[in-house]
């Protein structure tokens, strides 16, 4: 991904960030808020027309490709909604399949929902209504839709907002381990820096739009940086390798 | 200063006993409506209601009680017209109706009453007219420039206080809400206004309506030629059709404006057709204009088919197709090909112009010939018609010859 | 372990082809009712003929040779009963189609076929030709065209305005109030300058009817939804993806913009040529839509046909007893949807556990 810039009726949201991930990787986008996480997402999945730059998978210009057919390589999970019309978390989930089917679904499709109902282990939910779920439970719906796509790359917006430390740390370790064993990239926009640093392999810290510093977690999880970034002081422990981050005040602007 | 009214008001009473001898005994008033017909009857009210008047006065100014009554000089003001005022009428709507002196400015939120007021040689004393009156400038070429008071709708208050009326004409039994709207909104502002609530579109009541508008608008001569000029066409039709069985009768499917639209229950061209003579297949209804089955009336199989034209024909057209393409979808439907209207080509169309208001009764004698060709070979509503709008309406009958209103014609 | 999850994985499977077989069912019920109800309404009439008459009459056009038919009953069961039952059934179908797309494409159960204005535009159309003769022809089809066009208008108005400020189910929405707010003081103003005959015909037409009813316009409107609704069925997913919101919708492989332009002109173009010729019809493409969904989901490949046939169970068994209740009169269609659809409509409501919405 190269030069990305991106605005909202002229304002500027993204400004040429340039950034790769590899197979296999879990890419943490932090920043405050309004600094372009979640912009940035969703011009990857092409969801927002880029103004200048381009993206490239697998080494192809995406700017070719039709919607269906980036459907098929980038699975993209929103924050968690609700509302809108009932339906069955399995049809949730078979919307998934979408980009591969015109009306009918197959047989293969409906194999494919089940393995992903079964990857989240919310097989049990498989006939409620969506709307009717918690908060964790949607998440995982949403995942599942999401990795129904066979993607090859996985966007997560806040994956872990509203939910509560058991749920993200499920939701957390789910994300991992597909990484690992489907051999997909992910790329995540979060905001607990602490779950950020313990499950990316790589960190992309935005701020205001372009990119204030990238690497590994411990060398951009640095107190320095947060106090930049984000105003605040922060003491900065190491866990078993992982920076631990303890906020402790707001910086006087 | 008490003592002088006093006096005053005695000696009126004793003006009033002591005229007493001077009349003749009146005679009971008119004996269709109760509408006085001479100079005798209409002292006798006159003097009724003055003395009911004055003794309202006196029981409200010296008894304390509280009775809707008159102020002193509107009082003495009546009693300087007696004997040809004060007049009274029970109108329309079932109220009594008091005038104390002569009619000067009248304004007509009901329209329907602007051709008998023609009809009485009174449009004189009109001095602001409703929207339709106004845009109607075919019919009614002389008042174009009237102001505008709105309609029962959406009356215009503030021209109608402009036209600074004493008398305001509204609708008896339609838009009653409407009309009672109109009624307390103005009497508010004038409580001296006198209303009175007529229709003037009604065969039943159309000759009482005239009658008493003649009446109180001191025209009863006019009145009186009018309704024989409306009842001499009218009332042969009805002696003719009133004995008829009902088994004889011409069964009828009326059809107002669209298909399979029709007229019943209390709706006036359910009635005026009756009134000649047919029998409506649908009289039974309960509905003024329902839609009804096609097929009921393919199933009751009607000897005459009359439809009710609105947009089409009237005065202001002279293009025959409108109403003859009318009766040819009719006599074309699929639906009535075996009915024995259509199989005998009895299907007939007429304009609403000449079926409703006052000129109702010329669509009533076409109706009647349509219905009982042999029975009025003499009558001639297009004759009428021209009678009307020459003679009672000071219209030429150039509008006849201009206008189409039927088909076939007879 | 492993086999465990083989048959977990193959109750399941049953489970939900259940599901879907039961959706199935619904609609093929919703079919067979539709043909009882055909079937019924077509012996019901104020005409004298017997049940057996209605059916050699229907049966003789196809075997002439071997059924006879009066002239009464040929008339009244080709004439009148047929067409206006199959104008009820393609009403209803294409007003609980477009009802179903809007609320899809919108994103909101409140939307309907009226929602951008459509129905207020078709009546002041109408209105314009019934109160001042003002039309695009004249004759007999001022009315007709006048409607259909104006409605088309009203929906090219909304495509205008979401082209130049984005389509959003927000920016559409609210372009569809202003614009009713429009036409319907456009309306009024109408009236306001109208004689009371007239005013009564633009009443009556705004009531609905299926009064009109001929072979000609159920061709037409056939030929509408023949040439429409493949179309959405086919966009099924798409409307089920922007169910989850348009940026999920999007990277889904959805084309959001242009489903919901596609989709909002072609709901318009169905409800259009429906209202031109029955007025206005207002409660089948609100409601049914959600009837449907509550008894077997929003997943709109089952959605959209069952809410289709619901639609035209309801409007025909409407008009079934609108024109049969109080015979030979026969109520305003549009009355008699509500009267009945309301207390069916509340009671899916209550029966449903937890919150619907």
């Amino acid at each position: 991904m190269f030069g990305v810039t991106f605005s909202y009726a002229s304002t500027p949201v993204l400004e040429n960030v340039t950034m790769k991930v590899d197979v296999s990787e879990i890419l943490g986008i932090i920043g405050p808020n309004g600094a372009g996480k979640t912009t940035l997402l969703r011009c990857i999945d092409r969801i927002l027309k880029l103004e200048k730059g381009s993206i490239l998978l697998d080494g192809r210009e995406m700017e070719e490709m039709s919607r269906r057919e980036i459907a098929k390589h980038i699975g993209y999970v929103p924050q968690t909604t609700s509302g809108g019309f009932p339906t069955t978390v399995f049809d949730a989930v078979l919307l998934g399949r979408r980009p591969y089917i015109s009306w009918g679904s197959s047989d293969r499709d409906i194999e494919k929902v089940l393995e992903a109902l079964e990857l989240l282990e919310i097989e049990d939910l498989a006939l409620r209504d969506f709307n009717e779920l918690s908060g964790g439970e949607r998440q995982k719906v949403l995942i599942a839709r999401a990795l129904a796509q066979e993607p090859d790359v996985l966007l997560l917006d806040e994956p872990t907002s509203n939910l509560d430390i058991r749920h993200q740390l499920e939701v957390m370790e789910i994300i991992k381990n597909l990484v690992r064993e489907r051999r997909i990239s992910a790329v995540m926009a979060i905001h607990d820096l602490n779950l950020a640093a313990r499950y990316s392999d790589r960190i992309i810290m935005l701020n205001g739009g372009s990119i204030f510093d990238a690497g590994s977690p411990t060398s951009v999880l640095t107190p320095e940086n947060i106090k930049c970034v984000y105003g605040v002081e922060a003491k900065v422990n190491d866990d078993s390798g992982r920076p631990h981050i303890l906020p402790i005040k707001p910086t006087q602007r | 200063m008490r003592m002088k009214e006093i006096i005053a008001c005695l000696l009126v009473m004793m003006f009033l006993v002591s005229s007493m001898p001077m009349m003749s005994v009146p005679a009971a008033a008119h004996p269709d409506t109760g509408v006085p017909s001479n100079p005798d009857e209409i002292k006798a009210v006159a003097r009724t209601v003055l003395v009911d008047e004055i003794m309202r006065y006196l029981r409200a100014t010296y008894l304390g009680e509280t009775v809707k009554h008159l102020g002193r000089d509107a009082l003495r003001e009546a009693a300087s017209n007696y004997p040809h005022y004060p007049r009274q009428i029970t109108d329309s709507a079932g109220r009594e109706v008091r005038i104390y002196k002569p009619i000067k400015r009248i304004i007509t939120p009901n329209g329907d009453c602007m051709p008998v007021l023609r009809a009485l040689n009174a449009t004189d004393k009109i001095v602001g007219v409703n929207k339709y009156t106004i845009k109607n400038t075919l019919f009614y070429p002389e008042f174009s420039n009237y102001l505008n008071i709105g309609s029962v709708w959406s009356p215009d208050y503030e021209e109608m206080v402009c036209c600074s009326p004493d008398t305001v004409i509204l609708y008896a039994t339609i838009f009653k809400s409407q009309c009672e709207a109109i009624e307390s909104a103005l009497s508010a502002i004038d409580p001296d206004i006198t209303f009175i609530w007529v229709d003037c579109y009604r065969p039943s009541s159309q000759v009482e309506e005239a009658r008493k508008l003649g009446y109180l608008l001191e025209k009863e001569e006019e009145a009186e030629k009018w309704i024989d000029f409306y009842e001499g066409f009218l009332n042969p039709i009805y002696d003719t059709v009133d004995d008829m069985p009902e088994e004889n009768r011409i069964k009828v499917y009326i059809e107002c404006w669209k298909p399979y639209h029709t007229a019943a229950g209390n709706a006036g061209w359910h009635k005026k057709i009756e009134l000649v003579g047919g029998y409506n297949i649908f009289r039974e209804l309960t509905v003024d204009y329902p839609d009804v089955d096609p097929e009921n009336v393919t199933y009751q199989n009607p000897e005459v088919i009359i439809r009710i034209a609105k947009t089409e024909g009237g005065y202001d057209t002279s293009d025959i197709t409108e109403l003859s393409g009318l009766r040819g979808e009719i006599m074309n439907r699929p639906e009535l090909a075996n009915v024995t209207a259509v199989k005998n080509e009895r299907v007939y169309v007429i304009n609403s112009d000449i079926l409703s208001g006052t000129g109702h009764f010329v669509g009533m004698g076409y109706i009647a010939k349509w219905l009982y060709p042999d029975l009025f070979t003499n009558l001639n509503p297009e004759a009428a018609h021209r009678r009307y709008l020459t003679e009672f309406q000071g219209l030429s009958d150039s509008l006849v010859n201009n206008g189409v209103f039927v088909y076939p014609s007879i | 372990m492993e086999s465990e999850t083989i048959i977990r994985k193959t109750a399941l499977k049953e489970q939900y082809a259940k599901f879907t077989g039961r959706k199935i069912l619904f609609i093929f019920f919703l079919l067979v009712l539709v043909l009882l109800l055909t079937g019924f309404s077509a012996t019901l009439g104020s005409a004298p003929i017997t049940i057996g008459e209605v059916y050699s009459a229907i049966l003789h056009r196809f075997f002439s040779n071997h059924f006879e038919t009066s002239w009464l009953a040929n008339v009244v069961v080709w004439e009148l009963r047929l067409p206006r039952i199959l104008l009820g059934i393609i009403a209803g179908t294409g007003l609980a189609v477009a009802g179903t797309v809007m609320q899809a494409i919108l994103r909101n159960p409140l939307a309907s076929p009226f929602t951008l204005g459509i129905a207020s535009a078709a009546a002041f159309g109408a209105s314009l030709a019934m109160i001042l003769g003002v039309g695009f022809v004249g004759g007999e089809y001022i009315i007709i065209t006048n409607a259909f066009v104006f409605a088309m208008l009203a929906s090219f108005l909304i495509y205008g305005l979401a082209r130049y400020k984005g389509t959003t189910p927000e920016t559409m929405i609210l372009a569809g109030i202003a614009i009713m707010y429009l036409f319907s003081a456009s309306t009024s103003l109408l009236k306001y300058f109208a004689e009371v005959e007239t005013l009564q015909e633009v009443v009556f037409w705004m009531f609905g009817s299926l009064g009109r009813a001929s072979w000609t316009n159920i061709t037409i409107i056939s030929l509408v939804l023949i040439a429409c609704v493949p179309y959405l069925l086919w966009k099924s997913w798409d409307l089920n993806a922007m169910g989850a919101g348009d940026e999920a919708a999007k990277s889904l492989g959805v084309k959001v913009e242009q489903v919901r332009i596609v989709g909002m002109l072609l709901a318009s173009l169905i409800t259009a040529s429906i209202i031109c010729f029955t007025g206005i019809i207002g409660f089948i493409g609100l409601v049914c839509p959600h009837m449907t969904r509550m008894v077997i989901g929003g997943d709109h490949r089952f959605l959209l046909p069952a809410s289709c046939v619901l639609g035209a169970v309801v409007l025909l068994g409407a008009d079934t007893v609108a024109r049969t209740i109080i015979a030979p009169v026969i109520i305003p269609v549009g009355i008699m949807t509500s009267f009945l659809g309301v207390p069916l409509f509340l009671y899916l409501l209550m029966r449903r556990k937890g919150e619907y919405w």
